[in-house]
Parts: structure tokens; C-alpha cells; sequence
């Protein structure tokens, strides 16, 4: 019953502000910075879940919304790094996120058009019908140079499904792209895809797909369909490794307060559901929440928050040391922010990768994914 | 007023682009106004604000398709759409709302090749060109330019200050009192205080249309759009400088265009741009010559689920334009389903007829429906299980209609139709 160790990336597209998410409530130049709205309150009912730890002397409390990530960080499943990020400056969305998704920074020959997760692919070639799963409708630059399945569901991934000429469209589109590049290997890819699931999911008697059935009940929200995907994924035993997962919408610019709080109750409620899903499965798999970046310290004249540096990356799986804050928090006193605007990235992403990839997945050496990449460790595992 | 009803403008324009995009008659000014609109993105179901603005967002587009850079520039920068979508309607000093600043940079002018945050630690040190102007830009550029557009806005009736709110024009305002009125420095060059109204923009758009870097990023996604996924950057080169002198001629991107497609390479490279999902889709119809009159947007669920989302892309860049992008697995599924269904009567987009011609068998009506996506009917009626000589009044409405449907699947996934 158990799977090989799993990775899932869940990436909060837009540059979550995770001053907000897990917030240095207590801390003077925070307080000075931001209205009321946009920090999490420490009295009252509307106090945020403080976090046990022992980086900083500033208190950390959890947003309201992410409830659950505090429930998961007190039973010792979940951990989070603060301060961290990209090491190069930059604000840019685009930027940031193809940086952090490619990896690469002048260790790769120019021109190497491969993602990190592509990387870790390459090196650790894993066998089976389905070793990485991006959902989505297009596949995310971190699984570039690998041919990953790209979908939101399982079931769209069936050819002509319970279509009247569906064995000859098939046959057709095996037959019809002969030496057609940019073609060919996209629809072999997928009529590979097409035929595992299909057997798999595909009810010849019902002529319909089989309904996926989550042992426990999911939040509604638009996270939800892309982690019950992937829950159904492993569950099907199909060889996973690697899941990516995009969650969009956080760049939030102006009106802040009210957007972000239901985003956040969307992702960790979400995320809890997802994991209780695993069941026992938990074992095998970690899950890493990430952005491109966080948002500047003071909020804007519009309510909301422009694009920052430094962010917090949660980490969950039981294998993992949790239910700790790790690495270093470097203040948020004018003289040690970025560019005396934002949080400061003590932390490179990739050292957290790195882990992940050495404690969970069982890599050797992450210099095949992150060449010339060197960093004390974190700790996370063992 | 029911929000249906407040966004109804922005989804009649996503039912118009369609027609147009099947039966208007100068299909390049169609091809140039989606480049525009992929280039200059807003989304039309951002908001209600969004939504309402959209039609005249369109116009302002396809208008200024083969016209001039610095009007359509200008056009954007004053359009209530994008002022609503980049948040710059609430952009007041300080501190500024740097969203519409930074994509003006990134994404509407220099592109992200020219964005030197990394590269160098002091503005003061990026090296500038013969006209004076930095090379590319840094953070700081971001900030200066956000100064710069503080105040630009919408007159929709806004709260302005204690007793004072916006008139309610509808149309681009400028808020004099949200302006920040000081010194600035953009891409190296500096601008006084106090300037007239309007003036710091202006200048900044100015710049950013005669910069190289703006001529190499848009001249290199026309190419891309029109041409092939990776141009040549010679080709590109000559395109960048057509543009540069032509910045003030008041036809500069159809001077483009037309260097681009006289090429010698234009016509002897064979079709290799793939059709995306919206393309496939206006294809179809093209080739089988169906009327689309669909108003209630029907098609946009389907596309939706091949990562196209017409007028409703979520991130400012758009669309994307290179074949890696359309190829995943989920996304060439839904184009097959599109061939298979896009006629089919609860699409609700078309009306076509598949009517048989008098006298004609089974193989013919296939060959005919077949000829018009150039291709021919080989072993189509075998692989269909059915027989050639039948003639067409021995089948039901139903049984033709399949017929034709499974003729438009086998003739349109092909490399000849899906590659251009």
C-alpha cells in the first residue's frame, strides 16, 4: 500500500503576503506600517493562533484563516520558514517566478531551457505510467524538460471519452503525425495518458467515469477540485511523484483585508482536507506552499500591498521535523529590511528544496537539481 | 441593477470576437486586435468596473490595430478598463500603487529583458543609450513611473477629498490632488517639480515608445504572433528598426507588418505555428463556411478548459504564444473534443447545415465535407464503419449530422489543419 515519496508544490501564484499569513503581530515597526486590517490581532476573538518557536523574540501568530496550518504545526506535521525566497532582487511576477521555477541563475549552461522539478525527473528517473502530474491548463516552467501529464482532472485526460468513433480518433491521432515536431510527442503523450486512466477510471458499463470519492468531505473553493485531483492520483496508485499545484490570485493591490482572508481560509482549509484525504498515505508524501514573493511591509494608499522580497514557505509530512519554525528571522527594523522596504530573504528557496529532496525523496545529491547551489542545512529532516 | 446586466459589455464583446473572428472580412485587422488585446491584457470579468469599460477598450484596439505605437500607448493609459484592472484608478501619492507602473515596464513596453534589478545595485550605474535613456530599468524606475501616474484615474464619481468627489464622465479623469507633484527620475532622466498636468506620464510614455527596448520586445512578439515561435533576431532586428523610424507615422505597426510578411523568409518558411484552441475554433467554422450568431458565449466554457480564456485571462500578460504552452495533455484533449463537438447543437454557437446534395452517396457527402479542410477522405468511411455507396437519403437527420461531425474530426486533427 505504500507509494514511493511523493512531492507536492503547491505555488500561491501572484506573491502571497506572508506577513499577513504568519505575521510578527507583536513587532513595533509592523504596527507602524500597516493598518489594523492587514496585520493579525492579538487580543480577542479575533486573535490569530500563536505560534510556539524559538527564532525570534517577536511573537508570530497565524492568520484567522489558516486555522487548519495551525492545528497541522501544533500536532507536529507542518513547518514553516520565514524570511524566505529568492536570493536575487527582484518584484517582477514574471521574473520571480521563472527564476525560482527554472532554478538555474547562471549555474546551468545558458540556453538549458530545464525547470527544477525537470531536473529532479532527469536524475531520479522514476518508473511508472504517470511519475509527474501538473494540474492546470498548462504546464508551470519548474517541469520544463520533462513530459509531464497536464490537467485538472484525471477524467480530461481520456480521448473522445464515450464518443461513438472514439477507438478511431484514437487510431487516427496514433497514426496521423507522423514527423510533425511540435505535435508528435504532445499526442503520443497523451494517448499514453489516455489509455492508463481509461482503464483505471472508465466504466465500460456505465459508459461514464468513475466519480472520485475523497474519504472525507472537501471544502467548496477553487483549490479544492486540483487537490482532490491529485489525492485521487495517488490513491491510484499511477506511479506519482511529483504534483504541481497552482493557486492563484494573491497579488492583491489594493483592498487587501477581505480578498486575502478568504483566500486563506480557502488554502488551509483545502489543504487540511487534502491531507486528511491521504490517510494513511501521509507517510509518503510532503507538501511545500510556496510563492514568487512576499509583500512590502507598508501597505499602500489603496488598502493593499505592493510586490516585496522575503515570504514564508510551509512544509508539510510527517517525515519532516515539524511543528517548527526554522531558519533565521532578520527583523523588520528599517535597517535590515530590502532596500528599506521589505522583508529580507535570510533563507534561499532552494535550500528548502534541497531538503526536501535529500530527506524525502531520497535524491543522493540536490547539486543534479540545483548545480553549484551550497547552503548550511536547515534541519528540516533528520 | 443585477450583475449580469452591469458586466453584459464585456461579454458581448467575447460573442463579437468570435463572429468576427469567423466571418469578418479583413481578418488580419482581427488577427492584430487580439495581438493587442493579449498584449495589453485587462480582464473583462475582473469586476463590474472592468466589464463596463470593455467595449470601448475593443474599439480603442481595433482602431489603432496597424496604427501608431505611442497612440495606442496612450490610448491603454487612459482607458478606465486598464485604469481598473492595474489598479491605477486608486493610484494616489503616497505611497503609489506601483501594479500598472510596473507592467507598463514589463509588460506593455521593454519587456522583462530589459528589467536590471539584478544586475546592477545603484540606478546610477546602468549604462545609458545615444538617446539618453537607461538602457532598462530597475525597482527604482518602477517606483519613479508609479509617481508619475498618481492621479490618473476614472471619473466614475470617486471620493476625492473631504467635499470634493470625481465628476461622473465615464471617462478617463485626472486627479490632480492624488498627484504626487515632485522631482522624478526615470531610465536615467530626470523631470522637475510642478510640472503641468499630465506631464510626467506623458514623458514617461513618450520615452517608452521610442526606447530600443520597447521596439525589440514588440516587434519580436509580432514576429512571433504572425511568423514563428522563435523569429529570427535578424528578422527581428530589421522589424525593431522599421519601428524606431517610423515612431511617428501614424501607420508605424502596419509598416512593420508589412517588412515582416515581404520577407523572403516569411513565404519560404513551411507552416509551423501551431493554431490555439481559439484559433482551432474559428477554423472550423471557417472551413465548413457555418454562421456563428451565438450571443450567450457558450464556446467559452469549452475553451476555458483548453487554457484559453478569451478576454477573461487571469494574469496581465495574456495569452502565450509558443506551441510548449498549448501541448499539454488536458489542453490538446479539449481541442480534440472541439473538432469532434464544435458543430453539435448543444454547443449553441453556430448554425451550420449538413445537408446531402441531391443523389449523393455516403463517400461523397464525406469526400465534399472533407474538401474543405483541403483534405481527402481516405479510409474515412472504413474507419467510421459505414459504407461508401449508401446514398445519403437512406440516413436519419441524426445519422448525417454524425456522419458530417466525424468527416470535420478526422479531416481537422492533422498536422495541415492544426499547423499554419
Amino acid at each position: 500500500m505504500a507509494r514511493e515519496p511523493i512531492l507536492v508544490v503547491l505555488f500561491l501564484r501572484g506573491g502571497a503576503d506572508g506577513l499577513g499569513l504568519v505575521c510578527p503581530s507583536s513587532d513595533e515597526n509592523l504596527i507602524a506600517a500597516r493598518p489594523e486590517d492587514l496585520r493579525v490581532q492579538r487580543r480577542g476573538d479575533a486573535a490569530g493562533h500563536k505560534i510556539a518557536q524559538d527564532v525570534a523574540d517577536v511573537e508570530f501568530r497565524f492568520h484567522l484563516g489558516l486555522k487548519p496550518f495551525a492545528d497541522l504545526y501544533d500536532a507536529g506535521d507542518l513547518s514553516l520558514i520565514h524570511a524566505s525566497g529568492l536570493s536575487e532582487a527582484t518584484r517582477s511576477h514574471f521574473d520571480a517566478e521563472a527564476r525560482i521555477e527554472r532554478g538555474v541563475f547562471g549555474s546551468l549552461p545558458p540556453g538549458d531551457p530545464s525547470g527544477w522539478i525537470g531536473r529532479w525527473l532527469a536524475a531520479a528517473t522514476p518508473g511508472g505510467p504517470m511519475p509527474a502530474l501538473a494540474v492546470g491548463a498548462a504546464q508551470p516552467a519548474s517541469l520544463l524538460g520533462s513530459n509531464a501529464a497536464v490537467s485538472e482532472s484525471l477524467g480530461d485526460l481520456i480521448v473522445a471519452s464515450g464518443h461513438w468513433l472514439a477507438p478511431a480518433v484514437r487510431a487516427r491521432l496514433a497514426s496521423g503525425f507522423g514527423d510533425h515536431g511540435p505535435l508528435k510527442a504532445p499526442i503520443e503523450g497523451l494517448l499514453h495518458l489516455s489509455q492508463m486512466i481509461g482503464e483505471r477510471l472508465w466504466s465500460e458499463t456505465d459508459q461514464a467515469l468513475l466519480d472520485y470519492k475523497p474519504s472525507v468531505p472537501y471544502p467548496e473553493n477553487p483549490l479544492t477540485p486540483s487537490l482532490m485531483t491529485v489525492a485521487q492520483a495517488i490513491k491510484q496508485d499511477m506511479g506519482l511523484r511529483v504534483a504541481t499545484v497552482d493557486f492563484a490570485s494573491w497579488d492583491t493591490h489594493v483592498a487587501q483585508s477581505g480578498q486575502f482572508a478568504e483566500m486563506a481560509t480557502w488554502l488551509a482549509g483545502s489543504v487540511m482536507a487534502f491531507w486528511r484525504d491521504l490517510g494513511a498515505l501521509q507517510q509518503d508524501v510532503s507538501v511545500v506552499v510556496m510563492s514568487e514573493f512576499g509583500r512590502r511591509l507598508r501597505s499602500n494608499s489603496g488598502g493593499g500591498t505592493d510586490h516585496g522580497r522575503g515570504n514564508v514557505m510551509f512544509v508539510l509530512g510527517p517525515q519532516a521535523k515539524g511543528g517548527r519554525m526554522v531558519g533565521r528571522w532578520p527583523g523588520l527594523s528599517n535597517d535590515v529590511l530590502d532596500e528599506g522596504a521589505d522583508l529580507a530573504v535570510v533563507t534561499d528557496y532552494r535550500t528548502v528544496l534541497s531538503e526536501i529532496l535529500t530527506g524525502h525523496m531520497g535524491l543522493p545529491d540536490a547539486d543534479a537539481v540545483f548545480p553549484g547551489f551550497k547552503a548550511p542545512p536547515l534541519g528540516l529532516w533528520g | 441593477m443585477d450583475y449580469s446586466e452591469r458586466s453584459r459589455p464585456g461579454a458581448e464583446v467575447v460573442a463579437a470576437a468570435l463572429i468576427r473572428a469567423v466571418h469578418a472580412p479583413a481578418q488580419l485587422r482581427e488577427v492584430m486586435t487580439q495581438f493587442w488585446h493579449d498584449h495589453f491584457s485587462v480582464n473583462a470579468q475582473k469586476d463590474e468596473f472592468c466589464a463596463a469599460f470593455f467595449g470601448s477598450y475593443d474599439a480603442m484596439m481595433r482602431e489603432n490595430a496597424f496604427g501608431n505605437f505611442r497612440a495606442l500607448l496612450g490610448g491603454v493609459a487612459r482607458s478606465p478598463a486598464m485604469l481598473y484592472y492595474l489598479n491605477n484608478a486608486d493610484s494616489r501619492a503616497a505611497p503609489a500603487n506601483e501594479n500598472y507602473a510596473r507592467e507598463l515596464l514589463e509588460l506593455h513596453t521593454l519587456g522583462a529583458g530589459y528589467y536590471l534589478n539584478d544586475r546592477y545595485d545603484d540606478w546610477h550605474s546602468v549604462p545609458k543609450g545615444p538617446d539618453g535613456m537607461a538602457l532598462g530599468n530597475m525597482d527604482l524606475d518602477v517606483y519613479e513611473v508609479a509617481r508619475a501616474f498618481t492621479g490618473w484615474s476614472v471619473g466614475d464619481g470617486r471620493y476625492v477629498s473631504e467635499g470634493e468627489n470625481a465628476a461622473k464622465t465615464g471617462r478617463f479623469a485626472y486627479v490632480e490632488a492624488w498627484h504626487d507633484p515632485y522631482q522624478k527620475r526615470v531610465l536615467g532622466v530626470e523631470f522637475d517639480p510642478n510640472r503641468a498636468p499630465m506631464a510626467d506620464g506623458e514623458q514617461v510614455l513618450d520615452m517608452l515608445a521610442a526606447h530600443p527596448g520597447t521596439a525589440q520586445f514588440v516587434c519580436t512578439k509580432i514576429a512571433r504572433r504572425l511568423f514563428q515561435d522563435q523569429p529570427d533576431p535578424d528578422l527581428v532586428e530589421t522589424l525593431a528598426g522599421v519601428f524606431l523610424a517610423a515612431r511617428d507615422a501614424p501607420d508605424q505597426i502596419a509598416q512593420v507588418i508589412r517588412t515582416l510578411v515581404l520577407d523572403t523568409r516569411f513565404a519560404a518558411t513551411p507552416a509551423q505555428k501551431l493554431r490555439r484552441p481559439y484559433e482551432v475554433l474559428a477554423g472550423l467554422y471557417r472551413a465548413t463556411g457555418a454562421e456563428v450568431t451565438g450571443t450567450e458565449n457558450a464556446q467559452q466554457w469549452q475553451l476555458m478548459r483548453a487554457g484559453w480564456r478569451q478576454h477573461e485571462f487571469g494574469p496581465p500578460t495574456g495569452h502565450p504564444d509558443t506551441a510548449d504552452k498549448w501541448t499539454g495533455a488536458s489542453s490538446l484533449n479539449r481541442v480534440v473534443d472541439l473538432a469532434l463537438y464544435a458543430h453539435d447543437g448543444w454547443f449553441g454557437v453556430c448554425r451550420v447545415d449538413f445537408l446531402a446534395e441531391p443523389g449523393e452517396a455516403l463517400g461523397q457527402y464525406i469526400a465534399r465535407w472533407a474538401g474543405r479542410f483541403g483534405a481527402t477522405a481516405v479510409g474515412f468511411a472504413r474507419e467510421m464503419g459505414v459504407d461508401q455507396a449508401t446514398p445519403m437519403t437512406a440516413l436519419s437527420e441524426d445519422e448525417r449530422n454524425g456522419i458530417a461531425a466525424a468527416t470535420i474530426a478526422f479531416a481537422a486533427l492533422t498536422p495541415q489543419f492544426l499547423l499554419r
